[in-house]
């Protein structure tokens, strides 16, 4: 068990530096020195920057060393919490960020616990009574899950939303929250907002998962130790819900902890379309004026929340199986 | 031999299957009886139905599978009360099986607290994610109103009984963590948790090194004595049958072909098929370099059954015209029961029974 | 064969299995593939959507009647036109033609049906000029309206803000969308088979090494990650160099779904006993792998393609769809719908909508038909 620990740790350490190397690809990428940029910019809302304090950017962010020293010293001082200036916004980073990152997290964990919540009973059913009209049914919805692209879904529901029942169903907050201090009230407003961007976030991987439920539901109930249950006299539903849903419970687990990855990306595109707080239209806005630093960081916090959800995930399915606990191979 | 009144009686059972492509008469007319204390052997080929019935007689058999015809009446033994074959009655003399719910109260006193089965597989037989003492435990509390700590000792003392050693500890573990031989014997710990009447060992020593097979054999004998149970050994293994079984059934293609008492059948086989099979058997007395008899062609496909006689197409012993018409009856010669055409007018009683 | 003391000896009968059996005991591989692929009614149906998709492919400047380029913009934000196909009883489909008329208040030219103005459409119209298949100069398109001109009188699935022709804009859209899929999935392909096969068939640290830069790769979020690469790609790059470029992009995300399939295939197959009997036999390790490894994993390689292509096509439209994928003057579905972002607009002008139609079609057969080939590809499939 401790070597499976490890084995994910590992594993975790190095998606974070993928993930911070290709983070400062982007910030990279665009032709130009940033400093140049940043004074320019500076300048034309008024404010000026001084030689010295150009200078010491360009020592700060190492901007005449070669690029692994750069990298390096863009590394340390974002370990510490300092992921530099938005240039559009003349204000550090972490700022203009601000809880959008939470807010990103709060819709995605949501959307997933909502998939888990929904895929699993229809899953069980579709695989215990297949072929029945309600397998049929589900399938069938499932299928259009996974091919509808979600921000087509977001787009079709805020316009059936606005055209017929004259609702905006986009954001998080309504306009009075909006800009509020939290509270338990605003959290509350959260809340009542969070189903409908959840559900069409977590609609493709809903889909997916109740399929993958019902595969390996259907594998497992034709296995001989349902038989010995059985054959014990154990009644139906207890059977099926004590040993065959239990097994396939476990590749179940692991698929939805790869969702996590998805359901973030996801989220970006939807939150879009919705206008929802999160990282998403920041994200947008920052590439497009090309604000590599904001852009950048948004990548690195984003990619480092999914690595933390992946390994939780992971340990969640050694709560769940027994058998990666005791291995000892 | 002792010859209680059997208390599960065969009769005529069929079970067919229903997949896409045609019917498969698994069972197709098996009748035998099950008497307290004895074992009753079912030898046949792969497929020739003997799981099938075993899974009839607890009514467990899987779609698109179903009992279409015969009956397996369960009747009280009146010399020695069982309280689940009482709970099961419910005020009956007898029951049949074939006619109550598979989901309903009736069977499911029947499963595991009269009939208990062993299956081949142990490893596949057992959840992979509960532990052995969690699987035992339950089959206690399904049937005996005792509570988990009684139901945990009890597992425990049948743990030790069936020959595993550190019981306690063993109990908490799962089934990965024992080695074949164990497993088995924790199956079979499982299935006795409620003092069946009938244990059905559904080829229990197959997937078993031979050194553990004998070791397994030799606790089946045991608890047998023990307990005085019935015992329903399926296996297509021979050696294991002469060795266990008091009476003997030889299925071929879903039909009981002969059945009788161990020794009959072992040194005057009637059957072809029988004999067939008996002369198959490798051994160390055989002529040396002479060729090893077997059966000619194969089992026919499922869906392709030969009319008549099952076995004719195979039979050395194949009398055109007589043999393909219809299923022969069966004769009773002494104390064997042969269905086939060379005994058809040679209704031998032996004197008494 | 020793006979015990029987008088009447005849020789067995074994009877012949009938036709049926014979013919699945003798099939080749592929035709039992085939045959078992038959049997899913909506695989068939969707293969054939499929196909016929390719066939827009292949004639999109045919099916289109109006330059996908002309632009406008009095003509901006037309509704749909209605095809009418009888002229009192005679079977003739005609389109009522637009009238602009200068709105006095806002200068802006509004276009209202005029009934009593019937344009006859016309078959194999003269319209713009075009290259079929790239080769063959030709300007014949499928419909047209006689004697006038297709941009200003055939408006079928209405116009964009620019006034251009959105029914021949979705027919030359779903050529790039549908063939970047296939670009793409034959890169990850070559990726997937090459580092899947090698790791499952060399197996040890190699296998773990490739196996968790997978593990990394698919961890990774991939949506911020493209919008940053391609947002940082540059403005001034030509539309086939933006087009290539994120096809390998998008190639570099789906290897590792196809690697996966791939070692876990070599992993089994490498166990089975045929293939040992092939090492017994003396054959080289390349004849193994491609002469009898191969063929068992075929199926499964085509199967997860054809489920592959479906997200290739979301992820392309998403990113055009943000403006960060295929930009004007390229065209391709995302690109159209990149029309639609705004749901004030949507509500107004809803046929802007209407590229999600095929998007969501073909995604969904592309789907029954992945489905239908992995069925048909497992021998042990229910």
């Amino acid at each position: 068990m401790i070597g499976y620990i490890v084995q994910r740790l590992v594993l975790a350490f190095f998606t974070t530096l993928a993930i911070s190397i290709i983070s400062f690809a982007i910030i990279q990428l665009p032709p130009g020195d940033y400093v140049d940029a940043y004074v320019a910019q500076m300048a034309a809302s008024g404010s000026i920057v001084s030689q010295q304090e150009a200078r010491n950017l360009r020592i700060q962010y190492g901007l005449d060393e070669p690029v692994w020293v750069q990298y390096w010293k863009w590394a340390s001082l974002a370990v510490r919490g300092n992921f530099g200036m938005a240039m559009e916004y003349g204000r550090p980073v972490t700022e203009v960020i601000g809880d959008r990152l939470t807010l990103t997290m709060v819709v995605s964990i949501f959307a997933l616990m909502l998939t888990w919540g929904i895929a699993l009973p229809i899953g069980i059913y579709s695989a215990v009574r297949q072929y029945s009209l309600p397998d049929y049914v589900f399938t069938f919805i499932g299928f259009i899950g996974v091919a509808i692209p979600n921000f087509l879904l977001a787009l079709v529901i805020l316009y059936i939303g606005f055209a017929y029942f004259d609702m905006n169903v986009g954001g998080l907050f309504s306009p009075e929250y909006a800009d509020a201090p939290w509270s338990l009230a605003k959290m509350q407003n959260l809340a009542e907002h969070l189903p409908i961007p959840a559900l069409i976030l977590g609609l493709a991987t809903t889909a997916q998962a109740i399929r993958i439920m019902r595969a390996n539901l259907l594998d497992e109930l034709r296995k001989p130790y349902v038989v010995t249950a059985r054959a014990k006299g154990l009644p139906g539903w207890r059977v099926v819900m004590k040993y065959p849903v239990r097994v396939a419970l476990n590749p179940f687990a692991s698929t939805i902890g790869y969702s996590l990855p998805y359901i973030v990306s996801g989220s970006i595109i939807v939150s879009l379309v919705l206008s929802l707080p999160t990282v998403g239209p920041l994200l947008l806005k920052a590439l497009i004026a090309q604000d590599m630093f904001l852009a950048g960081t948004i990548v690195l916090l984003t990619g480092l929340m999914t690595v933390v959800g992946t390994f939780l995930s992971d340990m969640l399915l050694l709560w769940i199986d027994p058998r990666i606990r005791l291995e000892n191979n | 031999m002792d010859q209680a009144p059997p208390f599960l009686s065969v009769r005529d059972l069929k079970t067919y299957f229903y997949p896409d492509e045609g019917i498969v008469r698994a069972v197709d007319g098996v009748t035998f009886d099950i008497r307290r204390g004895a074992t009753l052997g079912i030898v046949g080929e792969s497929g020739c139905g003997k799981s099938v019935t075993a899974r009839s007689i607890l009514r467990i058999v899987e779609s698109p599978g179903r009992i279409v015809g015969g009956s397996i009446v369960l009747r009280q033994d009146i010399t020695r009360p069982d309280p689940d074959v009482q709970a099961a009655l419910d005020g009956r003399a007898e029951i049949d099986l074939t006619q109550v719910s598979p989901e309903g109260r009736e069977m499911r006193s029947v499963r595991g607290a009269v009939v208990s089965l062993v299956f081949q597989e142990p490893m596949s037989s057992f959840s992979p994610v509960h532990t052995v003492g969690n699987q035992i435990i339950e089959a206690i509390r399904l049937h005996r109103n005792v509570s988990k700590r009684e139901a945990r000792d009890r597992a425990i003392e049948l743990l030790r009984r069936v020959g595993i050693p550190r019981a306690e500890q063993r109990v908490d573990e799962y089934t990965f963590q024992l080695s074949g031989g164990l497993r088995q014997r924790a199956m079979i710990a499982m299935a006795l948790s409620c003092d069946p009447l009938l244990l059905i060992a559904d080829e229990p020593t197959t997937a078993l090194d031979v050194t553990t097979q004998a070791q397994i054999l030799d606790l089946l004998q045991e608890l047998q004595d023990q307990n005085g149970m019935a015992i329903m050994l399926i296996t297509h293994n021979l050696g294991v049958i002469a060795e266990m079984a008091d009476d003997v059934a030889v299925m071929y293609l879903g039909r009981v072909v002969e059945q009788g008492p161990v020794d009959d059948i072992f040194h005057a086989p009637k059957h072809p098929y029988t004999r067939a099979l008996l002369e198959s058997i490798p051994s160390i007395h055989s002529v040396p370099r002479v060729k090893l008899p077997t059966i000619t062609g194969s089992i026919p496909h499922p869906y392709n059954r030969p009319k008549g006689c099952p076995f004719h197409p195979r039979c050395v012993s194949y009398m055109r015209g007589v043999c393909e018409r219809d299923i022969p009856a069966l004769s009773t010669i002494g104390r064997q029961q042969v269905s086939c055409y060379l005994y058809e007018n040679t209704s031998v009683a032996a004197a008494g029974e | 064969m020793a006979a015990i003391g029987e008088s009447s000896v005849s020789t067995p009968v074994v009877d012949e299995p009938p036709e049926a059996e014979d013919r699945i005991f003798v099939a080749t591989q592929w035709q039992l593939m085939w045959w078992r692929f038959r049997k899913h009614k909506l695989a068939i149906v969707s293969a054939i959507i499929v196909g016929f998709f390719y066939f827009v492919v292949l004639f999109a400047d045919f099916l289109a009647y109006a330059d996908p380029e002309a632009s406008e913009a009095q003509r901006g934000l037309i509704a749909p036109q209605g095809i009418y196909l009888f002229d009192g009883s005679e079977f003739r489909p005609h389109v009522y033609a637009l009238v602009g008329v200068r709105d006095p208040n806002t200068f802006k030219r509004v276009y209202t049906a005029d009934p009593n103005q019937r344009l006859p459409l016309a078959l194999f119209a003269k319209g713009y000029e075009y290259r079929f298949l790239g080769i063959i100069p030709t300007d014949v398109h499928l419909i047209g309206v006689e004697g006038r001109s297709a941009e200003e009188s055939l408006f079928l699935l209405g116009t964009d803000v620019q006034g251009r022709d959105l029914w021949s804009r979705l027919m030359v859209a779903t050529r790039i969308s549908m063939t970047i899929g296939l670009i793409c999935v034959a890169f990850s392909l070559f990726l997937g088979v090459l580092l899947g096969g090698i790791s499952g068939y060399v197996g040890g640290a190699v296998d773990n090494v490739i196996q968790r830069v997978i593990e990394v790769l698919r961890s990774i979020p991939t949506i911020p990650l493209w919008m940053g690469l391609a947002a940082a790609m540059p403005r001034d790059w030509d539309i086939l160099k933006v087009y290539f470029v994120i096809t390998i992009i998008l190639a570099l995300i789906i290897w590792t779904d196809l690697a996966r399939v791939v070692r876990g295939r070599f992993l089994s197959l490498r166990e089975e006993d045929f293939v040992m009997a092939a090492e017994l036999a003396g054959c080289s390790r390349a004849r193994i792998i491609f002469r009898h490894m191969v063929p068992s994993f075929l199926s499964h390689i085509i199967a997860a393609t054809s489920l592959a292509l479906p997200s290739i096509i979301i992820f392309e439209t998403s990113l055009s769809f943000l403006g960060l994928g295929l930009r004007p003057p390229a065209i391709s579905w995302g690109v159209l719908l990149q029309q639609a972002q705004n749901v004030q607009a949507v509500a107004i002008t809803p046929w802007l909508l209407l590229p999600a139609v095929p998007v969501i079609v073909v995604i969904l057969a592309y789907n029954f038909l992945g489905d239908g080939l992995r069925d048909a590809a497992d021998p042990y499939g229910a």
